[in-house]
């Protein structure tokens, strides 16, 4: 099995262009999420969310015309390619993609019915089909950046991104691609407001009082939705020191699995949860002692951030020094797919810095400070060791443990 | 050295049948799944056929979920989950129990749920998005397709939706080879499941690739392809975990290859690139040469382009061996059902590789002069089959082959 290395990255958020800049905002505690006018048609009493400016991104895709590529393929090109410029931009010909995605282009999956609905067949757009497939976003990357080794969309629910990355770091290990990019991408779109928002999942549409997107936070009603996407340069350590690239961190291992008792509760439970923290850390060789830091996947759900905090303590409560905890949504909202792997972007970016961003908004843990060391303030650290998770409500949780390089820049 | 990964249990869900042996048998007849589209008015179309699983009843399938709470194509995959358990001598009832977290499963599609956006879309063209399903999001996102069938059967193992468009299947059952290869699950039930659609028929009638009638792949005459449906689901486990407990096993997974044209969204590369770096990879990972491969399912799905493309690249990479090849498209009967369609016809592989018959070409009477290999046209063929090919291609400039082989092949 060969060694994983992560040589570069690639983000799009609303508030940061580069992995450092998307750190600074977090450290700084810099809120995304706001009221947005787009959803009102959805009718709802929440109408926060943390979108992405897509003018800020027409620089970037000047080079060949946007028409026919949706919000989603845009946000996946624009991340791949500042993903690859990163990485010192490796030959591409040979070079696959790992995409994962919740919702793949749903707004233009549904605009593309609507129309039919209301004009009629023949006015549906055949341009518009091509990206009614759930990988078109994918598949358009692959397109704009001549990106011709294996092109696969991975959905695991909220852990589709981090599942992606998983899925490549096996891909890499055992030899079978020889670089990938991989990562996750999500669109906010009306479908999926509305949809979150009938569930009553968003902050502010289950009765709950107040709008407190706050991931641990005693006073949480649910979370804001966001988007963004976030791809990882992955490909053999050996490789990647023969090319001369810069290994900033390495894939120690990961695990994944499905709760299937989720279904029926609406949430991962906690034993769930654990086994798959507790798996992956076993198989990266890593004691409960030696992880610095968790990126924890909690989103201001009610149910699912006391799952995940009673998961964390179930693996770490035997430490005399509880880990240092940290989550990133209430500054960029629940991002879906791409939360996972973005989350590990800004966790080795805290390697980097020796800075660990506070959870924004935290005033009170309550049933949650179990999890471990929560603080609002950002907080120096050194990290060798990162733990990150993606918890989805249907049973999908995925950990992944990231380890530093030697020689981290 | 990693285990060989074995097929052991095989379920259907298609146009021409309910079951391995229904399926099976009907293949080999040249039975037809094309009809009249039944799920929605098709007035307003130029076309009116599609290939519709008929007399699909979910609750007879569905049985510790409720059907009625998820969409057409979980109830597919649960239906195939359920028939490639039985098929493996596995009782379904306790298998969640005996072996859960040993147990993945992965579920290509193309469109996931797409009757549950139609609602949705319904809805809000009616101006009424206080009418939307609560449940839109626990039953919409195509990862409920994995999820659905873990739950049903109380698998703990990985359970990830793989939507590659057409080429789905096969992307399914490649994820399942590596992780019973690296040794993170035991068994993986793999394959695929799509639901006929409104909006799939729409697009691919707007491309104008929809045939009139029938499916008629390499043949003169052909007018495109027919939309279909239904799943696949197989289940894949270790060789050494298949002796321990006595299954029957059809075939083994030899490898597979993945390329990505990187040229059209809906196009082919014009030389088939793609197409045949996935040919060769596959052929590589197994450890196999082109004269190794008895039988090529291929994609063949019935427009010029396809079967021009596909017939180019299999001539690139097996030279004069491509013409003692048989290569045959049960799309000819069972049109094109979408993601769940390459997961089909691995089960057609995995069965000419137990069975040594090669299912036919059906509606090839005049064969493209540029399609010259041999088709195995409208009728089965006695076979011995040691090695099948299954090629699928997507949207996206996707090309996946995967090597289905005889057990005892592969020491």
């Amino acid at each position: 099995m060969s060694t994983v290395a992560i040589t570069g990255a690639g983000v799009v958020t609303p508030v940061a262009h580069t992995p450092a800049e998307l750190h600074e905002a977090l450290c700084e505690g810099v809120g995304a999420v706001r009221p947005l006018a787009s959803f009102a048609a959805a009718g709802l009493p929440c109408d926060l969310g943390a979108a992405v400016d897509l003018a800020g991104l027409r620089q970037e895709l000047s080079d060949r015309p946007t028409a026919g590529i949706d919000r989603i393929g845009q946000l996946t090109i624009v991340a791949v390619r500042r993903a690859i410029a990163a990485a010192g931009r490796p030959e591409t010909s040979a070079m696959g993609l790992v995409l994962g995605t919740m919702f793949s282009g749903a707004h233009t999956i549904g605009e593309f019915d609507r129309r039919v609905l209301v004009e009629g067949p023949q006015f549906a757009s055949p341009l518009d089909f091509a990206n009614t497939v759930l990988n078109a976003a994918a598949g358009q990357a692959a397109i704009r950046l001549s990106l011709r080794g294996a092109n696969v969309t991975i959905s695991a629910g909220h852990a589709s991104g981090l599942q992606a990355l998983a899925y490549a770091a096996d891909l890499i290990a055992s030899d079978r691609a020889p670089l990938l990019l991989a990562g996750g991408a999500e669109e906010l779109c009306l479908e999926s407001y509305l949809g979150f928002g009938r569930a009553g999942l968003m902050c502010g549409t289950n009765g709950r009082p107040g709008h407190v997107p706050v991931p641990f936070d005693v006073r949480r009603t649910g979370f804001a939705l966001g988007e963004a996407a976030a791809f990882l340069v992955l490909e053999r350590d050996v490789d990647a020191r023969q090319r001369g690239a810069a290994v900033r961190a390495t894939i120690a291992g990961h695990a994944s699995a499905i709760d299937p008792d989720a279904l029926d509760r609406g949430y991962s439970g906690r034993c769930a949860i654990a086994d798959v923290i507790s798996t992956a850390l076993r198989r990266s060789n890593v004691a409960p002692e030696d992880v610095d830091i968790v990126s924890a996947s909690a989103n201001g759900g009610y149910d699912g951030d006391a799952e995940e905090a009673a998961a964390l303590a179930a693996v770490f409560g035997r430490r005399s020094v509880p880990p240092a905890v940290t989550a990133i949504k209430s500054v960029l909202g629940e991002m879906l797919a791409a939360a996972g792997p973005l989350q590990a972007i800004a966790a080795l970016e805290a390697m980097r810095d020796g800075r660990l961003p506070g959870i924004r908004g935290l005033c009170d843990a309550g049933d949650c400070a179990c999890a471990g060391d929560l603080r609002a303030e950002t907080r120096p650290i050194h990290i060798e060791t990162a733990l990150v998770t993606s918890v989805s409500p249907e049973g999908n949780c995925c950990a992944l443990v990231l380890r530093r390089a030697p020689e981290m820049p | 050295m990693a285990p060989h990964v074995v097929i052991s249990g095989i379920g259907v869900v298609s146009a021409i049948g309910i079951g391995r042996d229904t399926f099976w048998r009907h293949l080999l007849e040249g039975r037809s799944g094309v009809r009249p589209v039944t799920s929605f008015d098709t007035s307003a179309y130029p076309v009116h056929n599609g290939a519709e699983v008929p007399d699909f009843n979910g609750a007879s399938h569905v049985r510790r979920l409720r059907a009625e709470a998820m969409g057409r194509a979980s109830q597919f995959a649960i239906a195939a989950a359920r028939l490639a358990l039985d098929d493996a001598g596995l009782d379904a009832e306790v298998a969640g129990a005996a072996y859960g977290s040993r147990v993945g499963v992965v579920v290509g599609t193309t469109s996931g749920e797409p009757h549950i956006i139609e609602a949705l879309d319904d809805a809000l063209v009616a101006g009424r998005p206080d009418r939307v399903d609560q449940g839109f999001v626990r039953k919409y996102p195509s990862h409920m397709l994995a999820a659905h069938v873990a739950a049903e059967f109380g698998f703990r193992g990985v359970a990830v939706t793989v939507p590659i468009a057409c080429a789905a299947g096969n992307g399914a059952l490649a994820y399942a080879w590596d992780a019973i290869r690296s040794g993170a699950a035991d068994l993986v039930l793999a394959g695929g499941a799509d639901a006929f659609s409104r909006i799939t028929f729409t697009g691919f009638a707007r491309l104008g690739a929809i045939a009139p009638e029938r499916c008629q792949p390499f043949d003169r005459g052909r007018r495109g392809m027919i939309p279909g449906e239904g799943a696949a689901m197989l289940l894949l486990e270790s060789g050494e975990h298949a002796r321990a407990r006595g299954a029957r096993v059809y075939a083994q997974i030899g490898g597979y290859g993945w390329s990505c044209d990187a040229h059209h969204m809906t196009a082919g590369h014009p030389a088939a690139d793609g197409a045949t770096r996935a040919m060769q990879m596959a052929l590589e990972s197994a450890d196999l040469e082109p004269e190794d491969v008895s039988y090529i399912s291929a994609h063949g799905t019935g427009t010029t382009v396809n079967d021009r493309l596909e017939t180019l690249a299999i001539k690139r990479v097996f030279g004069r061996a491509a013409y003692a090849v048989p290569v045959s498209s049960i799309k000819s009967m069972l049109g094109h059902a979408m993601g769940a369609a390459s997961a089909i016809e691995a089960a057609a592989c995995a069965l000419a590789v137990a069975t040594d018959r090669v299912p036919p070409t059906m509606n090839l009477d005049d064969p493209d002069p540029a399609c010259d290999l041999d088709y195995v046209p409208n009728t089965a063929r006695e076979h011995r089959v040691e090695v099948a090919m299954n090629n699928a291609y997507a949207f996206g400039g996707n090309n996946s082959c995967l090597i289905v082989r005889r057990c005892e092949a592969a020491a």
